[in-house]
């Protein structure tokens, strides 16, 4: 693939993420344990990261053709639970050879106690590392953790490089959340939302005084890697699991705090939201940050989404996981004409699977949706043929 | 007479349990206080459905009725309510979610469910032996993620291998689950949220009775 088709993606992926109108609408896909099925890798091979890994997702994405993936260097556990402090279930150990890892949040037994939270507003996130390592990775000594985690992110740039040699665009080069979600991982879901109601003023000091170390070493990280947008993942934050009031209070300043600093760092956004968002969209408008992405995941109404942030913040997503699994590419090219004909016009549109293409989604509804954008998202004179 | 409905609808948990105790050690009928206590779940649950609560609040509410119920049962000289409608709840065989399960758990039991929880990573032939052990004629499948709707659909077609699929009715829900995945599985229902799994089972109920 040559330079140009790398750089003619690029332009149309900049172009939709920040509002404009491209020459097509892009198309970008999160494809990790998806690809290792499709070429055959075992997940308790894929999920320990290294070349091989990322090289079965270039494989894919040879045959798929998208513009660009949503983050381009392999997984691997413990980039995991140090933003998500959770135990967790691995293939290969406690699953299948071929299984998904999951996160094993366990309300009797979460990794952060109560007392961390006065740990944390006394010695603040960084201190804090260690108890998380301690309590919660058990495939690695400990000691171990931060030369790997130096090596994961050295690897970073070459991987970007790699995809860039491959004519494909690397949307985003780490990947983050906030304070209130990795209190809701390391607390469990339920002991934190008993949190809000018992302790709210100390969940909201711990958030604070953990901000600065968490934003100091995702902005080190993001300087060295290469692409210049991070993923902030966010899955609790949400109407769904909050009133608009808690939001307000515990969601929307810490995160107002996190794309503050990004913006000021020059740093671009992708807000990857989990569940249903649609309550808080408003709030959204006061998001700061050129080139702000929202990717949601089916949950959200992104079509209401187009409506309230058109102009604001630029839309990504969301055929729905379900639909990838137990859907048929003409139900996905339904779907799509429609996601690129009303969330696309006027641009500001990357067509995009919701949440992660599942891992046993099929391969020909994902083709259908790379096709769809090429069949319905050709921009002629500004505008989408009607 | 304290509110301990509105208290619990409320959320005003410290003072509802302040007023429970109350009640106790003065020694009002524990059956009564459980009852009012269930109305005010109830109460809950029409917030929610209104969208003046959201998960967080049910969440909150179920852990509120689980400490009262710590506190009532033991008064009760045995079973909360005998003869409530049976329910067999579990996370499918391969997932090991639990936190929708438990919220569903615990809106069931102030509904007067009787629950019987099979916890998560269950086997398909557990929940077939629940059923005939029990005689419930419920059944509630949770799942998060999609590689467990083939674990849904197996628990279905158990229940058909068993020759037990016409006793039962088979509810399922969790984040990604919806009529496409229940028509996938053959199940019976197929429920967005814990208080319509909860309204679902009892309408079933009703269709039996």
């Amino acid at each position: 693939m040559s330079l140009s088709t790398y750089e003619e993606r690029w332009r149309r992926i900049d172009a939709a993420a920040h509002g404009g109108v491209p020459d097509r609408v892009p198309v970008i896909l999160g494809m990790d344990f998806f690809a290792a099925r499709q070429r055959g890798m075992k997940t308790s091979e894929f999920i320990w990261g290294g070349e091989k890994a990322r090289l079965v997702q270039q494989e894919l994405a040879e045959k798929i053709q998208p513009d660009g993936v949503m983050i381009g260097s392999p997984l691997h556990p413990v980039l995991f639970q140090l933003i998500w402090p959770t135990k967790m279930s691995l293939p290969g150990r406690e699953l299948s050879d071929d299984a998904i890892w999951q996160f094993n949040e366990n309300g009797q037994d979460p990794v952060m106690v109560e007392e961390d939270y006065d740990f944390i507003i006394e010695h603040g996130w960084n201190a804090f590392v260690p108890k998380i390592i301690e309590r919660c990775v058990d495939y690695m000594p400990g000691e171990e953790v931060f030369p790997k985690l130096m090596e994961i992110s050295e690897q970073v740039p070459r991987d970007t490089e790699a995809w860039k040699e491959q004519g494909i665009v690397v949307f985003c080069s780490k990947a983050d959340v906030s304070p209130f979600e990795i209190f809701s991982a390391g607390r469990t879901i339920s002991q934190f939302f008993l949190d809000l109601y018992r302790r709210p003023q100390k969940v909201i000091d711990a958030m604070n005084a953990a901000l600065p170390d968490i934003l100091a070493v995702s902005l080190q990280v993001m300087k060295n890697s290469g692409v210049n947008r991070i993923f902030i993942g966010e899955t609790r934050a949400n109407g769904a699991f909050l009133s608009l009031e808690k939001y307000e209070k515990f969601c929307h300043p810490i995160m107002m705090a996190m794309l503050k600093a990004y913006s000021d760092a020059g740093i671009e956004v992708m807000l990857h939201y989990d569940q249903d968002c649609t309550p808080d969209l408003p709030y959204f408008l006061e998001y700061p940050g050129e080139g702000l992405v929202l990717h949601t995941d089916s949950f959200t109404d992104i079509f209401q989404a187009k409506k309230i942030l058109a102009g604001h913040i630029a839309l990504k997503g969301d055929v729905s996981p379900t639909m990838l699994t137990l859907g048929t590419p003409e139900e996905v090219d339904v779907y799509c004409k429609r996601l690129i004909g009303e969330v696309g016009r006027g641009g500001g549109f990357i067509l995009s699977q919701g949440c992660d293409i599942p891992i046993d989604a099929k391969l020909e509804n994902v083709e259908a949706m790379v096709q769809a954008a090429h069949r319905y998202g050709v921009y002629q004179d500004g505008k989408l043929p009607s | 007479m304290p509110q301990l409905d509105k208290l619990l609808a409320d959320l005003e948990e410290p003072e509802f349990l302040r007023q429970l105790e109350e009640c106790l050690e003065r020694g009002d009928d524990p059956a009564e206080l459980l009852e009012e206590c269930r109305g005010g779940m109830d109460m809950v649950g029409k917030r929610y459905e209104t969208k003046e609560y959201f998960i967080s609040d049910l969440v909150m509410a179920a852990n509120i009725f689980t400490e009262a119920l710590n506190k009532v049962r033991p008064r009760l000289g045995g079973d909360p309510k005998p003869g409530g409608t049976k329910i067999v709840l579990g996370t499918v065989q391969g997932d090991i979610h639990d936190i929708g399960k438990n919220i569903v758990a615990a809106l069931f039991s102030a509904r007067g469910f009787e629950v019987i929880d099979l916890g998560v990573n269950v086997p398909t032939q557990a929940f077939v032996d629940a059923v005939r052990e029990s005689g419930a004629r419920l059944v509630g499948l949770s799942a998060l993620i999609t590689t467990s709707f083939a674990g849904i659909r197996a628990t279905v077609e158990a229940f058909a291998a068993a020759g037990l699929r016409s006793r039962v009715k088979i509810l399922i829900g969790g984040g990604p689950v919806n009529e496409e995945v229940r028509r996938y599985a053959g199940a019976d229902g197929v429920a967005g949220n814990a208080v319509e799994a909860v309204n679902l089972a009892e309408s079933f109920s009703k269709e039996a009775a």
